[in-house]
């Protein structure tokens, strides 16, 4: 499972999304096997949960 | 050269009666005697230092009570102690010798392509045990190795060796219902391409007490670099194949791969066994170097081995303890501006990676003394440390940024915070 992360800015990040199995940051690069699996993951037809608002 | 040949017969006259003419020893014939004498020895050479000339054949030499003859081996040349040309000798076990000319020489830093084929440096779980669950995605166990299970969970864990074979193992118990145990390295291409088209050597020592056939594998990435795929969906392409029959006492096994000239985007060395249902499966010393000879395993510097590793995984946490430690033993930090304006949000930190990873990183923090990822611990003036929700972003290959949002993360606009935080990064294959 994936979720959107926000930047400090509180715009959605654009190069990291949250795993949430275990709290690890995934860049988006292509060379990370982790960015591969989400890509994998994203093809099945799922989506990330989107970001929770600022508290 | 010329033999001495008698030219008169001097005992025959000893038979002719008294007044033959032929009776009489002339001072000729003596003359010519001595002169074919003369003749004959001046053609022969002296015991002592003789100098020869021409073609010398001798049949059978001894010098010094031995026969040189039968001492000489090989075709071709004899050689002399000065600048010898040498095709394919076979030294056998030099008592000494200075490479520094040599080319082709293996031992030159990099012999073994498999990092931590000593299975000596274990960050993620410092020689604790491991599980490995079944059907689920490759697990990293030691560093650089991965493994995976089918049919029930099996646990791994880096065992002590002995110091006449290898200081560590990696061990595999085996469970009922277990149908197939893997066990991995993915080379990256930057630390194979040479290997493409040549003839390399895989080696390792394995036991197992309940099975007798290990398979080995190699594959290469098929179109990109360093991209193996997932368990599930590999994108590889086999090179070779082939068993190992192996018994409960640990033995050196060896094979010849030859790598295809296509296979210059990585390679992936896979160590498999079928039904593990009890007993133990260990391995350790592997390698996989250049040639068709399998050498000595290549000892390299524990920090060297480190760095090579860290460079796939890393942590901020001291040598020894693993994610979740609470110790504060190897935290990082720094301190950040407050930027927020209702006691939440802050600029962030920036944290450098300790070695250069292969590819941006995935990385999780951890507050400094707790066992929660995904947070950090932060401190404020007059306020006690405590633990919040953090993020990690602008992750790169050298670092990333960890900041913070959450409630009561900030203080007073323009005021300073301190921000702890153990993480680990991983850029694996």
């Amino acid at each position: 499972m994936f979720k959107q992360v926000k930047k400090s800015d509180g715009l959605i990040s654009e190069t990291v999304v949250l795993r949430t199995t275990d709290n690890a940051f995934i860049p988006f690069d292509p060379a990370n096997t982790d960015y591969q699996a989400f890509l994998r993951w994203c093809e099945e037809g799922n989506t990330p949960i989107p970001a929770e608002e600022s508290k | 050269m010329t033999a001495y040949t008698k030219s008169t017969n001097f005992a025959t006259k000893d038979t002719l009666t008294s007044g033959d003419p032929l009776k009489i020893v002339k001072g000729t014939e003596i003359n010519t005697e001595f002169d074919n004498i003369a003749t004959a020895v001046n053609s022969k050479s002296d015991t002592a230092s003789p100098t020869f000339t021409g073609t010398v054949t001798i049949p059978l030499l001894s010098y010094a009570g031995t026969t040189l003859s039968a001492a000489v081996t090989g075709t071709g040349k004899m050689v002399l102690d000065t600048s010898p040309t040498l095709v394919t000798p076979a030294l056998g076990t030099p008592s000494s010798g200075v490479l520094t000319n040599c080319t082709g020489v293996q031992y030159n830093g990099f012999k073994n392509r498999i990092i931590n084929g000593g299975m000596a440096l274990d960050q993620r779980n410092a020689g604790a045990s491991q599980t490995i669950t079944a059907a689920a995605a490759l697990a990293y166990t030691v560093d650089r190795w991965y493994a995976y299970c089918t049919g029930a969970n099996v646990t791994g864990q880096q065992i002590a060796g002995a110091y006449t074979s290898s200081q560590y193992r990696y061990q595999f118990t085996g469970a009922a219902s277990v149908t197939a145990i893997g066990f991995g390295q993915r080379i990256e291409q930057k630390n194979c391409f040479d290997l493409a088209n040549t003839t390399a050597t895989l080696s390792c020592y394995i036991s197992n007490s309940l099975l007798t056939t290990v398979t080995w594998t190699a594959y290469y990435a098929t179109t990109t670099a360093d991209t193996f795929g997932s368990l599930a969906s590999p994108t590889v392409t086999q090179i070779a194949t082939g068993t190992f029959t192996v018994s409960s006492t640990r033995t050196q096994y060896t094979t010849n791969i030859s790598i295809p000239s296509a296979a210059t985007t990585g390679i992936q060395i896979l160590f498999t066994v079928g039904a593990q249902t009890s007993g133990t499966w260990v391995i350790d010393s592997v390698q996989l170097e250049k040639g068709s000879t399998a050498t000595s395993f290549d000892y390299r510097p524990y920090g060297t081995e480190f760095q090579l590793c860290q460079r796939y995984f890393q942590q901020s946490y001291a040598v020894g303890l693993v994610a979740g430690d609470t110790s504060g033993l190897g935290i990082v930090g720094g301190t950040a501006m407050n930027n927020g304006t209702n006691n939440a949000g802050n600029n962030g930190i920036p944290i450098s990676f300790k070695v250069p990873m292969r590819a941006t990183a995935t990385v999780t923090t951890y507050a400094a003394y707790a066992n929660s990822s995904g947070s950090i611990t932060i401190a404020k003036a007059s306020t006690p440390s405590a633990t919040y929700a953090a993020t990690a972003d602008t992750i790169s290959s050298n670092g990333f940024k960890v900041f913070s949002t959450a409630t009561g993360s900030g203080g007073t606009a323009g005021t300073a915070t301190e921000f702890l935080l153990q993480y680990f990064a991983s850029a694996e294959l």
